[in-house]
């Protein structure tokens, strides 16, 4: 996979405009780009135009008036932006630690058995992601239901925990459950991949030596594993802070005081789902510009710490 | 093939059954879950994993009998919403992945200005929160037309899907050697020639995993359907779903769960045919 | 040099042409546009003298379809009174099971699209947010015009009152009903009350001679002697409603200020409102602590029709949906449920319900708004309402309807039409969802033990302040 350097073609051209050298790349872009403007850029800057108005259901399309920072305002006197804040982060981290710690177990077992078996399991393990979320939240909403119906009170009743309603007990171990099953298949795939590239030679090596099962993996696994790692790390926070779907489709926020709400589901909640049908657009926008301008800022952060440049390496053939 | 460590001669029998009863213990809920959803759909009625009554096909008639069920009784009638659905995810995948090949090739292939920047882009817009993007698509969609349409769901799904798409294409694109397309490519064919021609039969396996991916996230889809396209005539699976699961009425939850496998089944089938092309497309897209 | 054919890859066994995925996507995504037209036709299209009305309504309850049928039945008075200048066809749906808050963003959503129907059944009180965008339309003019068409000039009175809004009338009550507590009379039974108790019991409320204490008490003797399992004295309402608030007017509670139109709150009520359901959860233990949030299809409901529970509130309509959802025996009910209205805080107080009348609007949308609301007045009839009411279990909204046959047969009907004049409405006002967000979380909090009533009334009121601004009142 190593690259040579640039090669210039006969076709290149010299000095010719923008849109002539690359004109080839616009073609190939400009779908993409078509799109990505449109759906993506067009809403983006909305939203935070969006923000600063106080468009809702009640205003409807064309009686909406600028009302400068009061959403802001409104957001930040609310008591609960903190606690809703602290959610975001422990859900975040929690369900990240899962993802990757789980997902690097799943893939380090999965190849140290039998080939078959070890497929086997992966298979299992992805089933979750390629799921309808409707029905996985279904699942889990039975699993976790009051008695006699929870699966869950049939499992922990040998070890004497009381039965309970659990997605009002414990609301939080089945968000991170639910979220956690889904996310580690992603590092156990990419895990899966990037340990199998690993020379054999290697390991035989170490076995000669004398190395047990443990020590290969710390010594020789892990530190060659480590770029796919940090990748798994950045892709899942940035997918975490944005993600609510399955909370939304279970314990919906609750119980009682926002008790498992993140902001991107409060977001949601505020400009798409009143129970009363005042849908508030522009509070839920302003709510939403917080929570991108703070993904970006992590986004940014681990980036930069990851050294992003190196995934970024110019291409072999530069033409046109 | 690389495996962690081999079972070495003369170790003993219960070591190697640990990592075993490890993944076993991980993967039981997964399983007990499915199980669940699958069990659960042949009794009327079922507590933990206890059912109550006979084995029955009961919640099953809403195929053959959808009006002899109260639930369904005043929603569209489920084989055209299966075929919305379809519809749905197989444009979305088919339209997503053309673009993301070409989107892909121009990121792996040619240096244009801007080039460092939009990958960057690509995939900050993948984690961009979806949210954000609904509140505001709605005004988008509103404006031109496309609000209430399957066609505006289409288009912003296929775009949704573009980030990830294009990230896939471009790590496969960056795997075939240059050879091939070079000879092309100084023997005066176009790049757009040889990019048809030549590069996308070479990442064709790329090409089969991205449409295999795409169309199980559109067949999976819930949140664009359930805010975008909310006449009844329109739905999809994933809201019947969910509209069935009502408000505190009384829920059949042995037809819930016949319609969630119903559902699912689909997205089951082509995991099993296509599980290699679904694990091998995230082997094409990170660096080693 | 082009090369026709490239190194074939034989891993997926077929060779796609590429023509042919040219031709296959093509073809998908023009099926797709062809099926984006919207199945309603724009309503309203004069097509050689038909007009085309379109109609939402829902339920959620299955028994409530008459919501849907009457407005067809309506459009075949209407045609015939029209005698085919124009001819109406109506297109009507009823969403069963579905939820409150799907239908009304759905309703909501498509207004903004100018896709909404020509009328919508809604609640009451949603009509106040769509007054703002002009959603929905006022009707006073065309009430006083077709005074005399259906039963409009007939009906009751108050029922208008939750209809407005700063004076203008959005909707035309469509029927309403009660939120009684009922009670098992077999389990009193079981505790030693004599027949005649039981049997006196709604009376003894409704005089306010039996109050909330009683409530409470009878509830801890039920548990206590073993009548009932703990935490099953009371099953409230598990999820968010217009009934919960019945304890806030039990307290002396208000919502909305009727010269100002603004939402009120009064904190001593809500004070003694988060108390009783903090005592009942957590003091007193008369209620589970798991009633926040539980499944009404899975558990509520099978648990209250198996006898299980001593208390509980809902509504009137329930009634029938437990027949006919739940399967329980009518015969079966009236031997061995009661029903009376939610006691007065105290010995001598007043009892309360909470009515929550459903109505229906014209919309912006309309092309023809004399005959959408025609319709709407021809749906509006003694025989076509009180079919509705017997079916369903919801009260009457005309005055004639207590004279009307089918009405009349209905005993439960007629035996929970009193409750109305206890009846409370919920306000209208466009902000209200917000109000009841704040407070149902907080509910939810005090039943919960995260916080006080003290605390949580303080906190809520501080958090409605801060989300309305100036459209709160706090008294």
């Amino acid at each position: 996979m190593a690259r040579t350097e640039a090669i210039a073609l006969p076709r290149e051209r010299q000095g010719a405009a923008w849109w002539r050298t690359n004109a080839t790349a616009l073609l190939f872009m400009g779908p993409a780009m078509v799109l990505v403007l449109v759906f993506f850029l067009a809403p983006v800057v909305i939203t935070f135009v969006m923000s600063f108005t106080d468009l809702a259901t009640s205003t409807g399309l064309s009686n909406w008036q600028w009302i400068g920072s009061a959403n802001y305002e409104r957001m930040f006197r609310s008591q609960f932006w903190f606690t809703i804040l602290g959610n975001t982060l422990v859900y975040v981290a929690i369900v990240l630690a899962f993802n990757v710690l789980v997902g690097l177990g799943v893939a380090l077992l999965s190849l140290h058995v039998e080939p078959k078996a070890g497929g086997v399991f992966r298979a299992l393990w992805l089933l979750p992601r390629i799921s309808p979320s409707v029905v996985y939240a279904l699942m889990w909403t039975w699993a976790a239901a009051s008695p006699p119906f929870g699966m869950l009170n049939y499992i922990v009743a040998p070890f004497g925990l009381e039965p309970r309603f659990w997605l009002q007990s414990d609301p939080w171990l089945i968000v991170i459950l639910i979220n956690g099953f889904v996310g580690a298949s992603f590092g156990m795939l990419i895990l899966t991949s990037a340990i199998k590239a690993i020379p054999e030679d290697l390991f035989r090596a170490a076995r000669v030596d004398g190395a047990n099962a443990l020590q290969i993996v710390r010594r020789i696994t892990l530190p060659l594993v480590k770029w796919p790692i940090l990748f798994v790390l950045v892709y899942q926070t940035m997918s975490l802070f944005a993600s609510y779907e399955y909370i939304l489709l279970t314990t919906n926020g609750g119980p009682g005081l926002y008790g498992t709400e993140t902001w991107s589901l409060w977001a949601f909640h505020t400009a798409l789902a009143n129970y009363y049908g005042n849908l508030d657009f522009a509070y839920g926008a302003a709510m939403s510009a917080i929570l991108v301008l703070l993904g970006l800022g992590i986004s940014i952060v681990l980036l930069r710490v990851f050294r992003f440049g190196q995934l970024v390496a110019e291409p072999r053939v530069e033409v046109d | 093939m690389a495996t962690v460590a081999e079972r070495a001669p003369g170790s003993g029998r219960w070591p190697s059954l640990v990592p075993y009863v490890v993944l076993a213990l991980g993967t039981l809920p997964i399983a007990l879950l499915y199980a669940w959803l699958l069990y659960s759909s042949f009794f009327l009625r079922v507590e933990g994993f206890r059912p109550i009554g006979p084995f029955t096909l009961e919640n099953w008639r809403f195929l053959w009998d959808p009006l002899s069920v109260p639930e369904l009784r005043n929603r569209p009638p489920i084989i055209p919403l299966t075929i919305n659905t379809f519809i749905f995810a197989t444009v979305t995948s088919l339209v997503g992945v053309l673009i993301s090949s070409m989107a892909g090739y121009a990121f792996s292939r040619l240096r244009f200005k801007g080039r460092r920047m939009m990958l960057g882009g690509v995939l900050l817009l993948h984690s961009f929160p979806s949210v954000t993007l609904l509140i505001a698509l709605f005004v988008v969609l509103r404006t031109l037309g496309l609000y209430d349409k399957l066609a505006g769901v289409i288009l912003v799904q296929t775009a949704f899907a573009l980030p990830f798409g294009i990230w896939i294409m471009k790590g496969f694109f960056d795997n075939v050697p240059w050879d091939l397309e070079m000879s092309a490519l100084v023997d005066g064919a176009g790049r757009l020639r040889t990019w048809w021609r030549i590069m996308l039969p070479l990442v064709k396996p790329g090409l089969l995993a991205l449409t295999v991916l795409l169309f199980v996230e559109g067949w999976n889809q819930f949140l664009l359907p359930f805010v975008f396209m909310p006449s009844g005539s329109q739905q999809t699976l994933s809201t019947l779903v969910r509209g069935i699961l009502g408000e505190g009425r009384f829920v059949d939850y042995g037809l819930l769960t016949a319609v969630g496998l119903y559902y699912i089944a689909p997205v089951l089938a082509l995991f099993v045919f296509a599980q290699d092309q679904l694990m091998r497309i995230y082997a094409g897209g990170v660096k080693g | 040099m082009s090369k026709r054919t490239a190194p074939e890859r034989t891993e997926v066994g077929y060779r796609l042409s590429r023509r042919r995925f040219l031709v296959t996507s093509g073809a998908l995504v023009a099926a797709a546009a062809c099926t984006t037209t919207p199945v309603r036709a724009p309503s309203g299209g004069v097509t050689e003298g038909t007009v085309k009305l379109t109609a939402w309504t829902i339920g959620p309850d299955a028994p409530s379809y008459y919501r849907r049928d009457n407005l067809i039945s309506a459009a075949e008075t209407l045609n015939k009174k029209l005698a085919g200048k124009p001819t109406v066809e109506i297109d009507a749906t009823f969403e069963s099971g579905g939820q409150w808050g799907d239908y009304l963003q759905k309703f909501t959503l498509a207004a903004e699209a100018k896709t909404s129907p020509d009328v919508i059944l809604a609640g009451h009180e949603n009509l106040a947010p769509w007054v703002g965008p002009s959603y929905i339309v006022p009707l006073d003019d065309l009430i006083a015009k077709y005074q005399s068409e259906g039963g409009i000039k007939d009906v009751i009175p108050t029922l208008w009152s939750a209809m407005k809004l700063k004076g203008k009338t959005y909707g035309v009550p469509q029927d309403t009903e009660a939120r009684p507590m009922y009670y098992r009379k077999d389990l009193l039974a079981k505790m030693g009350w004599s027949k005649d108790k039981i049997d006196g019991l709604p009376e003894a409320v409704k005089k306010g001679e039996w109050a909330w204490p009683d409530f409470v008490a009878t509830a801890k003797d039920a548990i206590a002697k073993g009548v009932v399992g703990p935490g099953k004295g009371w099953y409230s309402r598990p999820s968010k409603g217009a009934d919960i608030y019945m304890f806030y007017y039990q307290n002396g509670g208000e919502m909305q200020d009727t010269a100002t139109a603004k939402l009120v709150i009064v904190k001593d009520a809500l004070l003694k409102h988060f108390q009783i359901h903090a005592d009942a959860v957590r003091n007193d233990k008369i209620m589970t602590q798991s009633i926040y949030g539980m499944d009404a299809g899975k558990e509520w409901h099978p648990t209250v029709t198996d006898g299980k529970v001593l208390f509980y509130n809902a509504g009137s309509w329930t009634w029938k949906d437990w027949q006919a959802t739940y399967k329980v025996p009518e015969q079966s009910l009236w031997d061995n449920v009661g029903f009376m209205l939610i006691p007065a805080a105290q010995r001598g107080g007043k009892p309360v319900t909470v009515s929550h009348p459903l109505a229906y609007a014209v919309t912006s949308n309309a092309k023809d708004k004399d005959l959408a609301f025609r319709l709407i007045a021809n749906a509006t009839t003694p025989e076509l309402n009180s079919r509705h009411s017997v079916t369903s279990a919801h009260l009457a909204v005309l005055t004639t309807q207590k004279d009307d046959p089918t009405y009349k047969q209905d005993k439960f009907l007629l035996a929970t039409q009193y409750m109305l004049d206890y009846t409370k409405f919920i306000p209208n006002h466009a902000k209200f969802g917000v109000y009841d967000d704040v407070l149902y979380r907080f509910l939810g909090a005090v039943e919960q033990g995260q916080s006080t009533p003290a605390q949580a009334v303080e906190s809520a009121v501080k958090e409605l302040q801060g989300q309305l601004g100036d459209e709160l009142i706090v008294k």
